[in-house]
């Protein structure tokens, strides 16, 4: 009996805007330049560099960076749960193959629902897998919380849940 | 004053020779019908049809070919004027390159092309690395640096990810490409799908009937 191969998850394009780039074939490395605004699936990534590489195997890997004085800044959205992901940090490292994305540097990672903030991750690293939505929070002398230390504030998953309810309950036709 | 008579007298005599043979030189020059002066309107004296011309390097080795289906040839700036041009690129060690246009003007003792109307660059794969295809209204092609460069609005394709852009350069020798305003790039999810699908296929739990 034929095995009924499942259809694979459908891997988004990626779409990146950018005032200048620097596409290196041999290296397979391109480096966008300018008002970087990466966008794929629900996820958009702003920045004014981002180094974008890929491996032997074929998996993405990107570097963002920021001007001084401004932060890079990714925003991911799970419509289905009403839920908005928005990071901040110095620097944003992504990486294809294990699908995580990391923020370096003055990281704060707030989760919306509804629009409403409810958890909120402060620290010198933070790690969010896109798969699991495992947060993983490093302290450091260049953490945004004070005192160098990770400050994760979270709320109730109820008080979410309830939130996310009322949001379905609002966008009933 | 009967003494200085003989020394003028002797003056005048080569004053008048030295004009004398001034004169006649002139006028030879000008009853001699010399070649006409370079023309330097710009008005073809050679052409063309189907021809092939191609440029070695000190080895010996052919590194460019231009090919047309008819070319007219300026002398007054020593430039070419091709119809349905195709320039090919054959340097040892890099991959090769066809730029095509439905014209074509070399200048420059045949170090620039310029390709205008459809102009299109093809650089074929190499090692793992897909094709990349260059589009653009005009193109312009240094074939000693073996380098192609716009100053309008280009499209390149490049595997499945394309990219727009405001004026692009692309280096075949380093294989590097730049894209100097408005880059817009869209990488197909495809093809990490593929990549993703064989890794499915050979996985562990593949059953088979």
């Amino acid at each position: 009996q034929q095995a009924q191969g499942n259809t694979p998850a459908e891997e988004p394009d990626t779409l990146i805007l950018s005032d200048t780039l620097n596409y290196d074939d041999a290296k397979k490395e391109s480096t966008f330049t300018g008002n970087v605004v990466m966008t794929r699936g629900q996820m958009t990534l702003n920045s004014d560099v981002l180094v974008m590489r890929e491996d032997a195997e074929g998996f993405q890997y990107g570097t963002a960076t920021a001007d001084k004085g401004k932060l890079v800044f990714i925003r991911q959205e799970t419509p289905e749960k009403f839920e908005v992901v928005e990071a901040r940090g110095l620097r944003a490292e992504y990486d294809g193959k294990t699908e995580t994305i990391e923020m370096i540097g003055q990281a704060i990672v707030t989760k919306f629902v509804c629009g409403k903030a409810f958890d909120t991750i402060s620290g010198e690293r933070v790690k969010y897998n896109q798969s699991t939505s495992v947060y993983q929070a490093f302290g450091g002398p260049n953490s945004a919380a004070r005192g160098g230390r990770v400050r994760s504030l979270a709320t109730p998953s109820a008080k979410a849940d309830a939130a996310a309810a009322a949001c379905q309950q609002k966008s009933k036709p | 004053m009967k003494e200085r008579l003989p020394s003028l007298v002797a003056l005048l005599l080569l004053v008048s020779l030295v004009f004398l043979s001034w004169w006649a030189a002139d006028y030879t020059l000008r009853s001699v019908l010399l070649d006409e002066p370079r023309r330097l309107t710009h008005e073809p004296d050679a052409w063309s049809q189907k021809f092939v011309m191609i440029r070695t390097n000190e080895a010996g080795v052919a590194i460019n070919r231009l090919e047309g289906d008819y070319m007219l040839h300026y002398p007054d700036d020593d430039s070419y004027e091709v119809d349905e041009a195709r320039a090919v690129g054959q340097r040892v060690g890099s991959p090769v390159t066809v730029a095509t246009g439905n014209k074509a003007i070399m200048d420059n003792d045949g170090s620039r092309i310029t390709l205008t109307g459809d102009a299109h660059l093809h650089r074929v794969p190499y090692d793992d690395r897909p094709a990349l295809d260059v589009t653009s209204e005009q193109l312009i092609l240094l074939p000693d640096e073996d380098v192609a460069y716009t100053d309008l609005p280009a499209l390149v394709v490049n595997g499945k990810s394309r990219i727009n852009g405001k004026g692009m350069r692309y280096d075949n020798d380093s294989r590097t490409l730049e894209v100097f305003s408005a880059s817009d790039v869209k990488i197909s999810g495809e093809e990490s799908r593929k990549r993703s699908d064989s890794q499915n296929s050979n996985g562990p739990d593949t059953q088979t009937p």
